[in-house]
């Protein structure tokens, strides 16, 4: 904990400083990599990491050079969908926005998968699932209009997340 | 479009509630001296990250609705489900609980087995309903009344969809296509129940519906396919198609053997021998033709909900908006299945309840006769 504890302090002063330029530096430099907060966030648990195995002379460049990597390896990873030969594709309950058409395939499936696991939760975790992640409600905003405290809506989501992280596992849902 | 590549690990570990716990703070909004708390954590045990991974890579995946507008159709196939196992489980309930509800009008309508969706049933004015005994068959349909528990106002659209060339597809509930365009052709295959394509003119490209049974090709029309358990049927609503058996090999251009004009039925018998007339034609009146796509419009579902319920939910459809001069009318509970698009028809079906309509310019006001 000590040890956690010291890392959170050097996090703060070292690094965090450096997160607004470090997001302006990956927005400029890779406009097409969407998920900057992801990477954001796996710079410093590798700077972090190594940070255990050694001193660190700039941690700000050691932040960029890791986050320019990520985002470079998040460039060249193959697109998964688009090589797939294409036959026929269903289109039950299929959007306006014409995805193409392996993705409906998985889709359908994905969606059968995604509804089954949210069914299966209980009752009042269920319905703060549904809010957040079908309606895209704020957890802050569900605790007023179902009038629980923040505290609750916040376990609630924890054990939404967990129950249907398991409920994937346990039907495979992996994609090659 | 971003897929979720979702690398779980083989089973449950001991970090993961731990994990959840920071997937639910994160998304609550982490202050900065919390964000270097959870960045130290992950850093911390390669066993934290991997938890990490899974339960966020879990949690991205129930966006996918959301992206690609399925969310709506979740909801409320959740909320069906749900209904469908109160209803189990309330059965007995409700019969003790009929009396305190005894002021309650319901509607009753029939309603056929929960797929393929009720569709076409008019408002049946109806009875009082008389109490169940407890010892009651089978605890499934009709909608039952359910006093315990408001239930939502569900109003259900048949699923649509514009292909990539503009033409339309409206799916008939379960009803499953499958579309393969090539340059020369536009092909979908009927694979169950019945679809109506609203199809965008091409003659360079014809558009054929193949069932197996037969093809349908159409150049600028609107149609409806279904397959039956003895027939094929296409129901022509526009312009003009042509059938013929679906050919062996499909590469050859060939001839259509039957034109089929708007305001007709084209029935196919399976059992139809190969030297066998195809099928035969029926003239439909116009009447029976609306009635046969009825399925198309939206339908509001009520299954003892508060009529106050019931308009926001019609006026959320409908540019005529229906308005409650008594406020007591709000609590007047209906059950049964509705055409959303109709508040006239609506409105109209409730005057045998003592509900007055009178319709305003725009709006329809009810009140207590």
């Amino acid at each position: 904990m000590d040890d956690s504890a010291e890392q959170s302090r050097w996090f703060a002063a070292e690094l965090q400083p450096h997160e607004p330029a470090l997001r302006a530096y990956l927005r400029s430099q890779f406009p097409d990599v969407h998920d900057v907060d992801d990477i954001v966030q796996e710079s410093y648990v590798r700077v972090l990491k190594a940070r255990q195995t050694g001193p660190i002379a700039s941690a700000k460049a050691y932040l960029f050079t890791t986050a320019r990597n990520a985002a470079l390896s998040i460039l060249r990873r193959p697109r998964i969908f688009s090589e797939k030969p294409v036959t026929d594709f269903a289109v039950q309950s299929v959007p306006e926005d014409k995805p193409n058409a392996a993705d409906i395939v998985t889709l359908r499936q994905e969606t059968a998968i995604l509804l089954d696991a949210i069914d299966a939760l209980p009752d009042r975790c269920r319905e703060i699932f549904i809010l957040r992640k079908l309606q895209g409600v704020s957890q802050k905003d569900i605790a007023a209009r179902l009038g629980l405290s923040e505290q609750t809506v916040q376990v609630q989501i924890a054990r939404g997340a967990q129950k249907c992280a398991d409920y994937l596992r346990r039907h495979g849902v992996s994609h090659p | 479009m971003s897929r979720n590549v979702i690398p779980f690990p083989s089973g449950p570990g001991p970090h993961d509630a731990a994990a959840a716990r920071w997937l639910a703070r994160r998304d609550a909004g982490l202050t900065p001296a919390e964000q270097a708390e959870f960045v130290a954590w992950l850093a911390a045990d390669p066993a934290h990250e991997a938890a990490w991974h899974a339960v966020d890579a879990a949690w991205r995946a129930f966006d996918t609705p959301r992206d690609h507008g399925l969310a709506d159709g979740m909801v409320l196939a959740l909320a069906s489900r749900r209904r469908q196992r109160r209803q189990k489980r309330t059965f007995v309930l409700w019969s003790a609980g009929l009396a305190a509800a005894a002021c309650l009008a319901v509607v009753f309508l029939l309603r056929p087995a929960p797929t393929p969706p009720p569709l076409a049933v008019a408002p049946t004015p109806s009875h009082p309903v008389s109490p169940i005994s407890s010892t009651a068959p089978a605890p499934v349909a009709p909608p039952v009344a359910q006093p315990a528990d408001p239930t939502l106002a569900l109003v259900i659209k048949a699923p649509r969809q514009t292909l990539e060339d503009g033409t339309v597809v409206e799916l008939n509930g379960d009803a499953e296509i499958a579309v393969h365009y090539m340059a020369e052709k536009r092909s979908v295959r009927l694979i169950r129940g019945e679809a109506l394509f609203t199809v965008a003119k091409n003659p360079a490209r014809p558009f054929i519906v193949s069932t197996g049974l037969a093809d349908v090709q159409a150049v600028g029309t609107a149609f409806a396919v279904k397959l039956g358990a003895q027939n094929v049927d296409v129901l022509v609503t526009e312009g003009r198609v042509a059938v013929d058996r679906t050919a062996p090999a499909a590469s050859a251009p060939r001839e259509f053997s039957t034109l089929v004009d708007a305001g007709n039925l084209f029935v196919m018998p399976r059992s139809a021998a190969p030297g066998e007339k195809l099928g035969r034609l029926e003239p439909l009146a116009p009447a029976e033709v609306n009635r046969r796509t009825v399925w198309r419009a939206p339908r509001l579902e009520l299954s003892a909900t508060p009529l106050r319920d019931a308009v926001t939910a019609l006026n959320r459809e409908n540019t005529v908006r229906l308005r409650l001069s008594d406020p007591a009318l709000a609590e007047l509970r209906l059950s049964g299945v509705f055409r959303a698009d109709d508040a006239e028809g609506f409105a109209r079906s409730l005057q045998s309840y003592g509900v007055q309509a009178e319709r305003r310019g725009d709006e329809i006001v009810l009140s207590r006769r």
